[in-house]
């Protein structure tokens, strides 16, 4: 199916911009990882060392193997590729027995898949295709409720497992897609006003202010009174409902969601990591303490640090300079990507190059929110720095994706009877 | 293939999109710019904090020595139980091992914890003063209780056979209010202070400087050996040598069971007081490690009233020793010639008020050495009515009485010179009439002082006026420079007393008593040439007072003593046979 011409055209408009930042990135991470898994005690190439080399050419030829899979065959295989997403994340709940943490695994003997990675693909382009084939008006609600059962389905099972962090990249994905299809910007309002309700529950006055804004909100953009009263009345029930809920919550329970809010609640708890990385953060200064100097990391007083933490170990070791340098990099790419989508011939690329980019820029949010102390411990790791084979992997097929959809082939959309 | 090309991204979603990226990078950049230079410094802070457990080294104490240099107070260690609040919390197993070794719940040790707590990386006291089995125990369990520590901590041993409760004092542990009022001075809470006597009033010298080693250690307490470099060295306290002589304090402090009483030795020719006692008082060991709430509540409720210093802080009516003054105004100022005489016939009229001696019978024909040897009230009523009130306040003041002596002994009280002014103030500008002066002539009334007042007073008589101040500190011996310096105290001498006044002065204490009618005769020790005056203080409270000041004249051997005994009756059956036997004594010791 791949014609060698094909081939050498879509080599052509590799774009290189992308690929030397993403692979400085990985290198810049192999660093890192090597000065976060190596100790006082320990010496020569880490464990994980090279585990993330080999993971680096693994994601190469991933990157490279999505990349030259023709747009169409994605198109038109979509479906297939998403029923066999769900049937994988099924699966685990079959094989696993006793812990939770197997929830989230298929173990293959010699080595670990974890479904929900893949899941992020094959989301993507089923979404892509029903934004880019759709003949719904994006005036009209009816838009939103096929890609928003598409979208709930992965998002529950992973929900379940339970892994919170990979089913939100879920719900980003599909928010950043739909909104990227030219959807009324009042429908996204919509999905979110339950979520901020909740938040706002906990505090009256903020709770009315919210009830007012939402009500004018919902009075100038709906058109159907009948159901404007509904969706005022829905979010102000639920607004009522979650002060009970939360307080028939466990003490303990309570405590994990307080302190994913503010770390200084439990410094020997789930706040102890966010504390320690922000010292090991704000000791870095603006020069840092240097390459495997870094005494937070190599004193282990940083949590997961080779993982979810590696941003702090960088941090601390190169101090703000180097993270100034990071942050452009990873802005020139996400830019370069949303430009990618803008100037993108066909529609189905345009939301390839979309999906793959606000999944990752997801990723590099929620980790570095999470290392400063901005966001809760969610447990997501850091695009192309952290430590994790098969996360190196993921992301380097997200790049393949995007470059994908970026590429000149227009796919034939397929007409509807 | 036209819809294919349909790209619906608008240029304004794609703004909208590069708008929230930028958002989101700023909110990243800016909370990283917080915390890695705005709070850096205080991050780095905590950085080294978690990299390094600090270990107090409590100073040792000096050592507080006689004038024998013989040790009065030194140091022994005591154990006590700390642990690190961030290591132990989520160990169970600690927890059991410390609640069987220490015979304590496990709950009541989490409690202590948190009641100690000051943060999750400093210790926390769970235990003190730990015997030496627990000690034992500890140690042999130390392997399995990471995150806890013995601390030895020095307390303070006192000598037996002496209790110098009120000139030692002791130490206790410093509260928060005192570490915040001395803030500047170092003190951390969990240190020693003095809070009494010596230990109070020498606190700078004695206590030291507490030391502080720093050990490297990783996030799960793993100890990778001392930071010597960061290391602060201990500097223990300096030892401090009093005047004290410890033979004759264990002698004065044995001097009456049954009545409290005060006394004094004191070398006039300096101010060194060899011993001084006020009993009843109580054993300092008391205090060291923790006090029972019953010991101090039975030292409190004591109706002897064994907490009060007496010496330096009683404030009593100096009685007939204090008639020197109107003596020493009289003969000065020539208000009357030291010859003439006044006859006692037991009683003294003034207006309508009678005004008695305390002989009923009368003295009868009385001079001025007579008077002093026979302690006659009359003579004096006689005289102070020439000499005046302006007069006997003026020569009170060169004595210096009613002053500070400024001893080396917190606490001081002041005592009260009745002036003018204070009369006026009490009784109206015309409210009071010479009944009063009558009064405090003979050392009744509104003067009231404290027996090391008169210390300082009967050291100006046998010196014929050297104003010493009365201090037990002679030496501080600094350990580390390893110099001696000796301490001084600032003297003074009374001016324009003429010769012939201090002959008669002397001659007068000299008849108390080596005269036929000396009110003290009981006082003589052979080879002393012991000079005095008894005095009794009437008390409306209760019995009198007694009193007894008195000097040697043997040049080798030139102390003087001050004995005040509370409702003793009469100085002359209570005050003068403690300060013979103690003279005495004290002579014999030193004889050569």
């Amino acid at each position: 199916m791949l014609k060698l011409k094909d081939m050498e055209e879509k080599f052509a408009e590799l774009d290189y911009v992308t690929l030397g930042i993403v692979l400085s990135l990985t290198v810049f991470g192999l660093i890192s990882i090597y000065s976060a898994s190596s100790f006082a005690s320990e010496s020569g190439w880490s464990f994980q060392f090279i585990i993330q080399f080999i993971s680096l050419f693994l994601g190469i030829g991933f990157l490279t193997v999505i990349y030259f899979t023709p747009k169409q065959f994605l198109l038109d295989k979509a479906w297939l590729f998403y029923v066999f997403g769900v049937m994988l994340l099924i699966l685990p709940f079959f094989l696993s027995s006793d812990s939770a943490e197997t929830n989230r695994w298929i173990d293959l003997g010699f080595v670990k898949l974890q479904p929900s990675e893949f899941m992020k693909f094959f989301l993507i382009i089923i979404l892509a295709r029903y934004f880019s084939i759709t003949r719904n008006s994006t005036d009209s609600f009816v838009y939103v409720i096929k890609p928003f059962f598409l979208t709930l389905i992965p998002f529950s099972m992973v929900f379940i497992q339970p892994d919170l962090g990979t089913s939100l990249v879920y719900i980003a994905v599909f928010i950043g897609m739909l909104f990227a299809s030219g959807i009324r910007i009042y429908y996204i309002f919509l999905l979110v006003a339950p979520l901020i309700t909740i938040v706002a529950a906990f505090h009256l006055t903020a709770f009315t202010i919210w009830g007012i804004f939402l009500g004018i909100i919902v009075f100038y953009n709906q058109t159907n009174l009948f159901s404007s009263v509904g969706v005022f009345i829905g979010n102000i029930a639920a607004g009522l409902i979650t002060p009970l809920v939360w307080n028939h919550l466990k003490p303990y329970q309570q405590t994990r969601i307080l302190t994913m809010f503010n770390a200084d609640l439990d410094p020997l708890g789930a706040g102890y990591q966010v504390l320690q990385s922000q010292i090991a953060i704000g000791s870095g200064g603006l020069k840092g303490k240097g390459f495997l100097a870094g005494t937070q990391t190599h004193l282990r007083f940083l949590p997961e640090q080779h993982t979810d933490f590696i941003f702090s170990v960088i941090a601390e070791e190169f101090g703000f300079i180097m993270v100034a340098i990071l942050f452009i990099l990873f802005f020139i790419l996400f830019i370069r990507w949303f430009a990618m989508a803008f100037k993108a011939r066909d529609k189905f690329g345009a939301m390839l190059v979309i999906g793959g980019t606000v999944a990752l820029l997801f990723h590099f949010f929620i980790n570095i929110g999470m290392t400063v102390g901005l966001l809760p411990v969610t447990g997501k790791p850091l695009p192309f720095l952290s430590y994790g084979g098969s996360f190196l992997v993921t992301c380097f097929g997200l790049v393949g994706i995007i470059l994908n959809g970026n590429s000149e082939q227009i796919p034939r959309v397929p007409t509807f009877r | 293939m036209a819809t294919s090309h349909d790209n619906s991204l608008t240029s304004l979603r794609y703004y909208i999109l590069i708008g929230i990226s930028i958002i989101l990078f700023s909110i990243l950049l800016y909370r990283i710019y917080d915390l890695q230079i705005r709070r850096y410094s205080d991050l780095s802070t905590e950085a080294v904090r978690n990299m390094y457990r600090k270990y107090n080294i409590p100073a040792p104490r000096g050592i507080i020595f006689d004038r024998y240099n013989r040790p009065l107070v030194f140091n022994q260690s005591n154990y006590d139980l700390e642990v690190y609040p961030f290591e132990i919390s989520r160990e169970e197993h600690t927890w059991d091992v410390l609640s069987r070794i220490l015979n304590v719940s496990a709950e009541e040790l989490k409690e202590r914890m948190k009641k100690n707590m000051n943060g999750y990386y400093r210790p926390a006291k769970i235990a003190s003063s730990l015997d030496y089995l627990t000690v034992s125990m500890i140690q042999e369990y130390q392997l399995e209780l990471s995150g806890v520590i013995l601390t030895s901590r020095p307390t303070r041993e006192y000598i037996p056979g002496i209790n110098a409760g009120h000139l030692l004092g002791y130490i206790a542990e410093i509260d928060q209010r005192t570490v915040e009022l001395l803030s500047g001075e170092g003190y951390r809470s969990g240190d020693y202070i003095g809070v009494k006597g010596i230990e109070k009033s020498y606190e700078k010298e004695l206590r030291g400087h507490n030391g502080t080693r720093f050990v490297r250690i990783n996030a799960f307490g793993m100890d990778f050996g001392e930071d010597f470099s960061k290391t602060v060295p201990v500097t223990p306290g300096n030892d401090l040598y009093l005047t004290i002589n410890l033979d004759l304090q264990k002698y004065v402090e044995s001097q009456n069971d049954s009545l409290p009483y005060s006394v004094v030795v004191i070398d006039y020719t300096n101010g060194e007081i060899h011993a001084m006692a006020s009993q009843p008082d109580f054993n300092p060991a008391i205090f060291s490690g923790t006090v029972s709430q019953e010991a101090w509540f039975a030292l409190l409720n004591d109706p002897a009233k064994p907490l009060i210093n007496r010496t330096v802080q009683g404030l009593y009516p100096p009685g007939s020793i204090y008639k020197m003054i109107a003596a020493i105004a009289a003969l000065d100022e020539n208000v009357i010639s030291p010859d003439r005489k006044y006859h006692c016939s037991g009683s003294y009229r003034l207006g309508r008020r009678v005004f008695k001696c305390w002989k009923e019978a009368g003295h009868g024909s009385m001079d001025m050495v007579s008077a002093i040897e026979n302690s006659c009230n009359v003579y004096f009523y006689n005289i102070i009515q020439e000499v005046g009130l302006e007069r006997w306040v003026r020569y009170s003041q060169k004595f210096q009485v009613g002053t500070l002596t400024g001893i080396d002994i917190p606490e001081e009280k002041i005592g009260n010179l009745p002036d003018q002014k204070y009369l006026d103030g009490k009784y109206g500008k015309n409210g009071w009439t010479s009944g009063l002066l009558l009064n405090m002539v003979i050392g009744q009334g509104d003067l009231v002082i404290t027996p090391i007042d008169m210390s300082r007073y009967i050291c100006a008589l046998a010196t014929r006026g050297k104003i010493i101040t009365p201090h037990v500190g002679r030496a501080v011996f600094n350990k580390n420079d390893e110099t001696l310096k000796f301490l001084s105290f600032p003297s003074d001498s009374i001016s324009g007393i003429n010769a012939r006044t201090w002959d008669l002065i002397e001659k007068g204490m000299r008849q108390v008593i080596a005269g036929a009618n000396g009110t003290a005769k009981i006082a003589e020790i052979k080879g002393l040439k012991m000079h005095g005056k008894t005095g009794t203080a009437q008390n409306p409270h209760g019995e009198a007072h007694g009193w007894f000041i008195g000097y040697s004249a043997n040049p080798l051997f030139p102390y003087a003593i001050v004995v005040f005994v509370e409702n003793g009756k009469s100085g002359s059956s209570s005050a003068a046979p403690i300060a013979k036997r103690i003279m005495n004594y004290y002579w014999k010791a030193s004889s050569f």
